[in-house]
């Protein structure tokens, strides 16, 4: 059952269905060594993006821009310019540019306290979250999630991923999830009374592309499924006993 | 039709206007792209270079189902072998050289990790560090990378397989991991 290792860099590239990345998270749940693979290869993936990434902030050669500006555009044949062309017209310019890379990442910084800064702030509006005695806990459509689908790919128009669910050394139920609406949140919440209680929250494994943010397909994030991972009794729940739980509303 | 005519003309120019931003807005990863394909940094900005100019040239080789990014990494990996087989084997040996010198005096930490990881990922034969550039370090799908390298995705991600292998492999035994 365990995941080659092809699936689970797959995973840590995105390249997942909601399907798939469940049952690699049940994988790694279940099997220590399978999580702490996983966690090796997000690791290698980051070490990469933080030692090349000093470029991105460097100022753009005024020579690029101009290319970019001026060079001729169309679709008719002409001259390739060779790499000596190119020394020769280098210029020296340093035109500082406020580049798109460094913006996103400045704005990533930004979602991640403007999202919790507004479920806590205003938990009279809509939103999957609001502060009840002290905790978060899930309202909205998340709330319903967590209450009514079952783990696994979320039907067309859900926008919450039950990941997986299984129950705490108390006997809690506890259920991790995804958000598809674009907030790439996800948490880990446990059944409390009559609500789902938050125990680890994160805005997600966004990584900086040219197009904004791409979110690894989805993943559950290394703390959520290290929240799971120390409040887990014995297995995963089975379909079975998911619907179970379900159809006794978690109690 | 002279009116249809003057609209598809200013069309076309409000087109390539767009698309000159979108490249002046991608040049700090082209040109990040561009370093870990010559691991030269003045290599690296001529290769941008040739890269925008044929970019620009060839625009009605861009498929609109192929972000930009995706096509013009293409391109520059292109040119970067064609120029590498004119200048012959020796160019490489001696940029290794090169990218060793920069292990100056600074001992912090991030940066003896960062070199050893530079210096590890330019110790993959091109086709497996080019894989593992564009997917771990751009972000490319491994649709978009196999497209950018014109290989079937199975060899893209057996070379990104293979390239992941090397780097632990080699970033172990350096301390760096």
């Amino acid at each position: 059952m365990k995941p080659s290792t092809g699936t689970l860099m797959a995973y840590v590239d995105g390249e997942l269905d909601a399907r798939a990345c469940a049952e690699v998270e049940t994988a790694m749940v279940a099997d220590p060594a399978v999580a702490q693979e996983v966690e090796h290869h997000r690791t290698l993936r980051h070490q990469l993006q933080s030692a090349f990434g000093d470029v991105l902030s460097e100022p753009v050669p005024e020579r690029l821009l101009a290319a970019a500006r001026t060079s001729p555009a169309g679709t008719q044949q002409t001259k390739v310019t060779d790499l000596t062309h190119a020394h020769a017209t280098r210029g020296a310019g340093t035109r500082r540019r406020w580049s798109l890379p460094e913006w996103s990442a400045m704005a990533a910084c930004l979602v991640v306290g403007l999202f919790l800064g507004q479920q806590l702030w205003h938990s009279q509006d809509s939103g999957p979250l609001r502060s009840e005695d002290g905790h978060l806990v899930a309202r909205g459509t998340l709330n319903r999630a967590l209450n009514t689908q079952l783990s696994g790919a979320p039907a067309a128009g859900d926008v919450v991923r039950i990941a997986l669910s299984f129950r705490d050394q108390t006997g809690q139920y506890c259920r991790t999830f995804v958000m598809q609406d674009g907030s790439g949140l996800a948490g880990l919440a446990c059944r409390e009374q009559t609500s789902w209680r938050l125990h680890a929250l994160q805005q997600g494994t966004a990584e900086p592309t040219g197009e904004g943010y791409r979110m690894a397909a989805g993943a559950l994030p290394a703390s959520v499924l290290h929240a799971a991972q120390d409040r887990i009794e014995g297995e995963p729940l089975d379909a079975t006993a998911e619907a179970a739980a379900r159809n006794r509303g978690w109690n | 039709m002279p009116a249809g005519f003057v609209y598809t003309e200013r069309w076309m120019n409000q087109a390539v206007e767009s698309v000159r931003e979108r490249i002046i807005e991608l040049l700090p990863r082209l040109r990040r792209f561009a370093r870990n394909l010559t691991r030269n940094p003045h290599d690296a900005d001529d290769l941008v270079q040739i890269g925008i100019e044929r970019a620009l040239t060839r625009l009605d080789q861009w498929r609109s189902d192929t972000r930009l990014e995706s096509w013009m990494f293409g391109i520059l990996r292109n040119a970067w072998i064609d120029e590498m087989r004119s200048r012959g084997r020796h160019a490489r040996v001696f940029v290794s050289g090169e990218a060793g010198e920069q292990v100056g005096e600074e001992t912090t930490t991030a940066t003896i990790d960062a070199i050893s990881i530079q210096t590890a990922l330019a110790q993959l034969p091109e086709e497996q560090s080019t894989a593992v550039s564009l997917v771990l370090i751009e972000g490319l799908s491994y649709k978009e990378a196999a497209e950018a390298m014109t290989v079937p995705m199975g060899t893209l991600t057996s070379r990104l397989a293979r390239g992941r292998e090397t780097l632990t492999r080699l970033l172990g035994k350096s301390g760096g991991n």
